[in-house]
């Protein structure tokens, strides 16, 4: 049996960071779970299976993203993706608060990335794909990517730095990250 | 930039250098403030996005619809296996009967035409029509469907003579239960 469920906040993030818009994500994420279930000859292997069901989603932004775009256009309020829309930054413990606040800030940098950028550096990032899995899901070649991803690196990085001059250290988050990987 | 490190810093970062590039790196880098500065910086970066998008939570929908997709989508296979015997055996006998009688009706106006022979000429239905076949009474019952074509063939040596052959294809059994 197909198991495609432990994947399904990852695609819908992966969509989200492909549209940077809630209801056409969950379409997107919805289609892509038909797809799945509709394929003749899905792959067995657990990693297989996440890298294919991403290539299914990004092979339908692709191919028909087109009609979902001018969806945005449309109803360019309508789920419009804000990092405040999707991270609690309400009550909570103080230090929860304040990690939010770099939570959200770090997203809605990245979301301002072009779109092939935020595609290689969420897949790169969040999903810790491999160069060569990011190349196959997204139908591009290697130096592509790689080309892609260091510009998209350099960006947040300068971003950092900035925040770091003005006194907003992203370090908070990152520590609890490393301490629980 | 001028530094080996700093010429090789996505590549070590996406993992791509080869051992002797890896222990060039590792000396360079050692001697490079900006590129520990830019390694360090880099791994809090991806810590820090990882955490953030990990608050994203989906729709709570998405969640019901993968309960949904996660249930068994093909029918039983032994359901299916019997299934399909019976169809094999029917479809089989249908065309050992169908072509037993076109062969026996063009020998005979072969016969009656004489040393000249029959002409004869086939034509096939424009579309095939699509039949489907259930058993009410099976507990599981299976949706046997086929693409149904019919085949006459004319003895062009005489008037009155045509034979009506069926063919069937795309024989398909699936689970009842499912449809």
């Amino acid at each position: 049996m197909l198991r495609i469920e432990p994947y399904i906040p990852g695609l819908y993030r992966f969509a989200l960071a492909l549209c940077r818009n809630a209801t056409v994500a969950e379409d997107l994420t919805q289609e892509t779970l038909v797809r799945a279930l509709a394929a003749a000859n899905p792959p067995k292997q657990d990693r297989a299976v996440k890298s294919w069901l991403f290539t299914v989603l990004a092979n339908y932004w692709r191919d028909e993203g087109r009609s979902a775009r001018n969806r945005l256009r449309q109803t360019a309020s309508d789920g419009a993706w804000t990092a405040e829309s999707v991270i609690d930054s309400g009550d909570g413990p103080d230090q929860r608060l304040i990690q939010n606040e770099t939570r959200i800030a770090i997203l809605s940098r990245m979301q301002n990335l072009p779109e092939r950028q935020r595609q290689v550096l969420y897949l790169r990032a969040v999903e810790e794909f491999s160069i060569d899995e990011i190349a196959t899901t997204l139908s591009l070649n290697r130096d592509a990517v790689k080309s892609s991803l260091s510009v998209a690196r350099k960006t947040m990085r300068s971003w950092a730095s900035q925040q770091d001059a003005d006194g907003r250290t992203l370090g908070p988050i990152c520590k609890d990250e490393l301490k629980t990987e | 930039m001028n530094n080996y490190c700093c010429q090789k810093l996505d590549d070590f970062l996406d993992g791509d250098l080869a051992p002797d590039e890896q222990k060039r790196f590792d000396e360079a880098v050692a001697q490079c403030d900006s590129c520990q500065t830019a390694i360090a910086q880099q791994a809090n970066l991806d810590a820090a996005l990882k955490s953030a998008w990990r608050e994203v939570a989906p729709p709570a929908g998405l969640n019901v619809t993968a309960d949904e997709i996660n249930l068994p989508a093909k029918p039983q296979p032994e359901h299916a296996q019997r299934a399909l015997h019976v169809a094999q055996a029917a479809i089989a006998t249908i065309l050992a009967a169908s072509l037993f009688i076109a062969i026996s009706t063009m020998s005979r106006n072969s016969g009656d035409s004489g040393a000249g022979g029959a002409a004869t000429s086939a034509r096939l239905d424009a579309a095939p029509s699509v039949a489907r076949h259930t058993d009410p009474l099976d507990a599981h019952p299976a949706v046997i469907t086929f693409d149904q074509r019919s085949i006459g063939v004319v003895d062009e040596s005489s008037d009155d003579s045509f034979t009506l052959v069926r063919v069937y294809s795309n024989i398909n059994v699936a689970d009842a239960a499912n449809n």
